[in-house]
Formats: C-alpha cells, sequence, structure tokens
C-alpha cells in the first residue's frame, strides 16, 4: 500500500506541472477561442532564452528568467500579429491549424539553433533536499512547482472572475462581434492574451527544463498527457486543467507501479474517453462550453 | 464527341516519360566499381553511401552526432583526395525513429547508393536489414541491438557493437565478480528486442548466485521516471541492469537520486546509455555507482583520427559520434581494400577482416568471418567522472556465458 500511496503523491506533484502548462492552453482558448498547439514550443523557446542569457551572457539565473518573461510576453503578442491578426475572419479552426504550424517552424528554428548539442543541464532556481511524504521524496523543485502552479491558479482566476480586463477577455471570446460592437478594443486584448499565454509557457518551460533536460522537443512529450488533462478537467475551467491533470497523472503513476507503463496508458486513456461520453464538458467545465 | 489530338496522345507521352525516368533512375549512380565492373552507387569518381537516421523525435539528440561525425570524416576523406580518385557522398535522411518510414527510406537508396551506412538504431535496423540484404546491399556498422539482424549472419549485414542481450549477460557478471552476487532488477526502454535483454541479465543473475526481482519497460522519451524509480526502492535490489537511451538514462538515473532508490552495488547499463546526452544532464552524485558497457575506449586516444577530427567541436567527447566516425573510418579502409570494388566484394573484405585494427584507440580490433557479423568481442566498463566517461574494467563477452571469461579491472 505504501508504495501506492507514494506513487499517488509523486502522481500530485507532477500533475501541477501538467496543470500549469494546461493554464496556458486554457485561458487562451477561454479568452480567443483558440486551442494553441504552439504552447509548448513556445514554453521551450522562453527557457532557451532565459538559458542563453545565463551561459552566453552570464547573467544571474533570476534576472535571466525575468528578462525572458519580458521577451516571452513582447515574443507572445508578435505571433499575434504576424500569425494570428491577418485573415482572422478564417475562423478559430483555421488559426489552430496556424498555430501547429507555428509550432513546427519554432521548433525547426531551435533544432537549428541549439539541436546539435542538445539536451542541456538547466539550472535549477532553488536548491535543497525537498521532503519525504511516505516513501516519496519530493524535491524542492516540485514544492516550487507546487507553490508556483497554486499562485498562477488564484491570478488567474482571479483576473477572470473580478477584473475588467478578465471579463472583457471572456466576452471576446464568447462573443466578439457584440464585444466589439460594445466597444472593447479587440486586437490590444487579444494581443494581451497571446503575450500573457507566451509568458505563462516560459515559466513552465524554466521549472520544466531542470527535470526534462533542455531540448528542442522538450515539450512533445508532456504536451499529449495535458491535452489529456485539460480535456479530463474541462478546457474552459482554470481549475479542470488542474484537477484533470492531477487525477490524469495519480491514475498513471498508480498503475504502473501496480502493473507497468502501457497499463497507466491504456487506463488514462480510457477514462478520458468514458469522461468524454457522460460528461462532454469534463468534469468541472460549464455545459454551455460545449456544442457552440 | 471528338478527342483532341493533345488528350489522345497524352496518356502515351506520360507513359513514355515515366519510363524514361524509370529508367534513367535505374542507371543513376550504376557505372563502374573500377577494372570495368559495373556496379550500384559507384561512379568513375564518386561513391555513394547513404544513412537513415533519427533526425528528428525523442532519439535525435542521442543518435544524429553519429552521422554527423561519419560525415565529418568523410569530407576529410574527399578534401584529401578521396578513395582511389573517388569520392563519398553520403546522404543523410531522417526516418525519427520509425521503423516503416526507415524502410521507406532504404528501398529508395537500393538501386542508387553503393552501400548503407548504419545509424541508430535497433528497431529500424532490424526493419530494414532483410530488405538491404535480400538486395545484396552492404549494411555497415549500424548501431543495434536485436539479434535477428546479425545471427544468423545476413549477407552483407555487419556490425562492429555488441548486441544488448550480451551486453546485459556481460554487465551481471561484471558486477557479481566485482561486488559479490545479488539481486537485480531490469529496467529498459523497448530499443528494438528488449525481451532478450531482460532475459539474458536474469539467466546471468539466476546462474550467478542472484535473484531476479522484476523489470520495468518504459517508452522511449518517458517524461517521468519517479514510478519506476519507487518500485526500485520498494523491490531494494543489488544491483539495477538498464538498457535506456541517453537522455531516458539521465532522467532514469536522476529519479533514483532524487527518491534515494539508488541500488546498494550499482547500476549496469548497456553501452545506449553511453553517449553525450547523458553526460550532458545525469546527476553526478549517482557517478561513483555507474558501470556501463562501452564499445569504445573511454576516454579514446588523441592520436585517433576521428578524435582529432571532432576535438573542438560540439561532438569531441560524446562517445556516439566516437562510434559514427570510427565506423566511418572502418568503412573507409573496406573499400580501399576492396578491388574491383563490388558490393559482393566489400562484404568478403570484411569478412576476412582477423583482429583488425579500424580504428585504433577507439575501438578494440574487429573480427569477422563468414557466420560472425559482430565485430567486437570486448566490452569496456566505463564510468562517468563529470562530463567525460572513464574506462575502469574491461569483460569479454559472448553469446555462450560458459564460453566468456572474467572481467579485467583498470585503473
Amino acid at each position: 500500500m505504501g508504495l501506492y500511496i507514494s506513487a499517488a503523491i509523486s502522481g500530485v506533484a507532477v500533475g501541477l506541472l501538467y496543470g500549469m502548462i494546461g493554464f496556458a492552453i486554457v485561458m487562451l482558448y477561454k479568452s480567443t477561442g483558440v486551442a494553441n498547439f504552439a504552447q509548448g514550443t513556445l514554453a521551450t523557446l522562453g527557457a532557451f532564452f532565459a538559458w542563453s542569457l545565463v551561459t552566453d551572457a552570464g547573467l544571474p539565473l533570476l534576472v535571466a528568467v525575468g528578462l525572458a518573461l519580458i521577451g516571452s510576453g513582447l515574443f507572445g503578442a508578435l505571433v499575434y500579429f504576424l500569425v494570428v491578426r491577418p485573415r482572422a475572419s478564417a475562423g478559430n479552426l483555421n488559426i489552430t491549424v496556424r498555430t501547429l504550424g507555428l509550432s513546427l517552424f519554432l521548433l525547426a528554428a531551435m533544432e537549428w539553433r541549439w539541436g546539435a548539442t542538445a539536451p542541456y543541464r538547466y539550472p535549477t532556481i532553488i536548491e535543497g533536499e525537498g521532503i519525504q511524504i511516505a516513501s516519496v521524496v519530493l524535491p524542492a523543485q516540485s514544492l516550487l512547482i507546487a507553490a508556483v502552479a497554486a499562485v498562477i491558479m488564484v491570478l488567474l482566476w482571479a483576473l477572470f472572475k473580478y477584473t475588467r480586463a478578465g471579463l472583457s477577455f471572456r466576452a471576446l471570446a464568447e462573443q466578439p462581434d457584440t464585444a466589439q460592437l460594445l466597444g472593447l478594443r479587440a486586437t490590444r486584448l487579444s494581443a494581451a492574451t497571446w503575450g500573457l499565454s507566451a509568458v505563462l509557457g516560459t515559466v513552465v518551460g524554466v521549472l520544466l527544463a531542470p527535470s526534462a533536460f533542455l531540448a528542442p522537443a522538450m515539450m512533445d512529450s508532456y504536451l499529449m498527457f495535458t491535452f489529456t488533462g485539460i480535456v479530463l478537467g474541462g478546457l474552459t475551467s482554470l481549475p479542470g486543467a488542474l484537477l484533470g491533470s492531477v487525477i490524469d497523472r495519480v491514475i498513471s503513476n498508480v498503475t504502473i507501479v501496480a502493473f507497468n507503463l502501457d497499463t497507466g496508458l491504456l487506463v488514462v486513456f480510457a477514462i478520458l474517453l468514458i469522461v468524454m461520453l457522460l460528461l462532454p464538458q469534463g468534469l468541472v467545465g460549464k455545459q454551455e462550453a460545449v456544442g457552440r | 464527341m471528338r478527342i483532341s489530338f493533345a488528350r489522345k496522345f497524352m496518356p502515351i507521352g506520360v507513359g513514355v516519360a515515366a519510363m524514361a525516368l524509370v529508367l534513367s533512375a535505374c542507371t543513376t549512380g550504376t557505372e563502374t566499381g573500377g577494372d570495368g565492373e559495373a556496379e550500384v552507387g559507384v561512379t568513375a569518381d564518386t561513391i555513394f553511401l547513404a544513412a537513415s537516421q533519427t533526425l528528428s523525435g525523442p532519439g535525435a539528440a542521442s543518435c544524429a552526432p553519429s552521422t554527423d561525425a561519419a560525415k565529418l570524416y568523410f569530407d576529410k576523406i574527399n578534401a584529401d583526395g578521396g578513395i582511389d580518385g573517388r569520392t563519398i557522398d553520403f546522404e543523410v535522411v531522417d526516418d525519427a525513429y520509425d521503423p516503416q518510414r526507415a524502410l521507406a527510406n532504404v528501398r529508395g537508396f537500393i538501386d542508387k547508393k553503393f552501400a548503407l551506412v548504419g545509424a541508430c538504431g535497433s528497431a529500424t535496423a532490424a526493419a530494414t536489414y532483410k530488405t538491404l540484404s535480400d538486395a545484396g546491399m552492404p549494411f555497415l556498422f549500424p548501431t543495434n541491438g536485436v539479434a535477428e539482424v546479425v545471427k544468423p549472419a545476413a549477407p552483407g549485414v555487419f556490425q562492429i557493437l555488441p548486441l544488448y542481450e550480451d551486453q546485459t549477460a556481460a554487465l551481471v557478471r561484471f558486477g557479481f565478480e566485482q561486488f559479490g552476487a545479488g539481486d537485480i532488477f531490469v529496467v529498459v526502454n523497448p530499443l528494438g528486442e528488449y525481451e532478450s535483454a531482460i532475459e539474458r541479465a536474469r539467466e546471468t543473475a539466476e546462474q550467478g548466485g542472484g535473484k531476479f526481482l522484476g523489470s520495468a519497460v518504459a517508452n522511449l522519451g518517458t517524461t517521468d521516471y519517479t514510478p519506476i524509480a519507487l518500485q526500485i526502492k520498494e523491490a531494494k535490489p543489488d544491483f539495477v541492469v538498464m538498457s535506456t537511451g541517453g537522455s531516458d538514462s539521465a532522467k532514469f538515473i536522476n529519479a533514483l537520486v532524487d527518491q534515494n532508490a539508488l541500488p546498494a552495488k550499482g547500476v549496469l547499463g548497456t553501452s545506449s546509455s553511453v553517449a553525450g546526452s547523458f553526460l550532458n544532464s545525469y546527476n553526478e552524485v549517482a557517478g561513483p555507482h555507474i558501470y556501463f558497457g562501452s564499445a569504445t575506449q573511454l576516454p579514446a586516444s588523441a592520436d585517433n583520427e576521428c578524435i582529432q577530427l571532432l576535438s573542438g567541436g560540439d561532438f569531441a567527447n560524446d562517445p556516439i559520434a566516437h562510434i559514427g566516425c570510427a565506423s566511418a573510418m572502418a568503412i573507409v579502409r573496406a573499400i580501399e581494400q576492396t578491388s574491383p570494388l563490388t558490393r559482393e566484394g566489400l562484404m568478403k573484405t570484411i569478412e576476412s577482416w582477423g583482429n583488425e585494427d579500424v580504428s585504433p584507440g577507439v575501438f578494440a580490433p574487429v573480427n569477422f568471418s563468414g557466420d560472425d557479423h559482430i565485430g567486437l568481442a570486448t566490452l569496456y566498463i566505463v564510468q562517468p567522472n563529470g562530463p567525460e566517461f572513464g574506462i575502469v574494467a574491461e569483460c569479454p563477452y559472448s553469446e555462450d556465458d560458459s564460453a566468456a571469461g572474467a572481467c579485467t579491472t583498470l585503473g
């Protein structure tokens, strides 16, 4: 039993990380109606940017991360103007496919620039022993991830729930024409959303790289499970992204130690299928968000 | 209804054009192997070689340096005037470690290239070797761990590196000789035929007085090895035997360190872990507990042409690059020794090699024969120390455990 408890606790820690990747995707989806397939490569690019500032420019890690966050925010806005805004009337499906193209483009660019000798060892933001719960040790980096995930979730929840900007984001996503008629500045809001999404991606990239090792395709393996988690939780729900990802990883880890890795995958996707059949909006997503 | 002249004769025209294209494709690169012998992929001034390599996906970081390094060596040979006046044209295409994609690549090479230069890895080699062998195209020195590729010896298919199953057996023998018998837990990525690697480790451990506690199979590119580390922590083996890719090996080792789950006596890993991608990212705390099998001497001799060529570059310390370049040296030597240059002649040349020092200071001398197409009979045991590996022992290995001698501890 101790092994299963440890595996479940470990699943919670990893699930929080997946949930953070999910935050960025859900936030953009809530605000623009676009599922951003370039979220992973934007996260990796941000992590590479910070790493370059440390290794090439000799900056301290925290300074480099700060600059990378600013840089990625600007880059996210640039992506909006260059990739999303032109011919925006083509529809969200078209824009979603554009994000797939952007992802492949960024991946190729990173392979060209950094791919030859990847992966790279990435510095951790905090060092330390971590803590032991049951027989599982939660490294300090995992504890940091949990704390950052909690802070980001609260901030985003408050943004969407209580701020004028957050309400404007939601209005723009759900009724873009009406929102513009009411005077909302769609271009500015959308650019800000893409910028914020890229910033969130960089946070994830910087936190993930010490354990995943920095490489252009670092996020590839994570994205599939991230999408599983956010669909499970509800594509329009920030807490759902977190909850779905944690459930996904806990089930996966416990099944792996009970059986094997293949069975872990099988069970996770079987549960996803069942949830989608019985609760199409996900575990905590809103009913009205489905079927638009 | 009247059919225009153009429409009427277009199908014929297209057919003739297609036939012409097919014929020209069939003759491309097929001129003379020297001394008047016609051979595929050899012209009066060029020898056409190719490789299907993992250039994208989770294995790319570990694999790509081997063909990059081979290309460096071929470029050097070309700069020095080529081989008997012929330069080497080396084309590398991506298969993303997808066996079907590798097979499609290889089929496109059979009528155009002289030989296929082996690359990563086991699954793609297993998917392609039979097609190549049936077509009479030499398949030279793949980084392969699957037994069926070279056992029994398939015509034209040669590899230098020992099979993973032979390596896991040799590693367990080394561990037991060095630290006493104990219980083992095996962790593998499905790099081709992985079951035999687990089975040979189990057999060797049980014959040596140890116990087999279990095994875990994790896909290449697994994001989190913590559940497997927890299983190992619970099982408390004396040895962990692993056959995993470079980056995955580092993730797995790091998970063992994080979970305080390093085994009591040591981590024994096959040569698939001996890669720059491992050195770039493993937790150095684990270094003294790690013993990996290596096909190459590490550090390699500074006098070796490949090491000189790679020095100062991106892959100077990457064992995968050493293997790629040293294999290219072996290919050049085989071509130099074959006259007239035909595929069949090249195969006979390699089968005649006995104690051939194809890349001194990187590979031990290699031996091939008509029924043995695995070149090396020595496995170096290496340990990571900071950014490089160092040899700690040398073990003879054999598919017959009883025939294998004891390991020699070095340094």
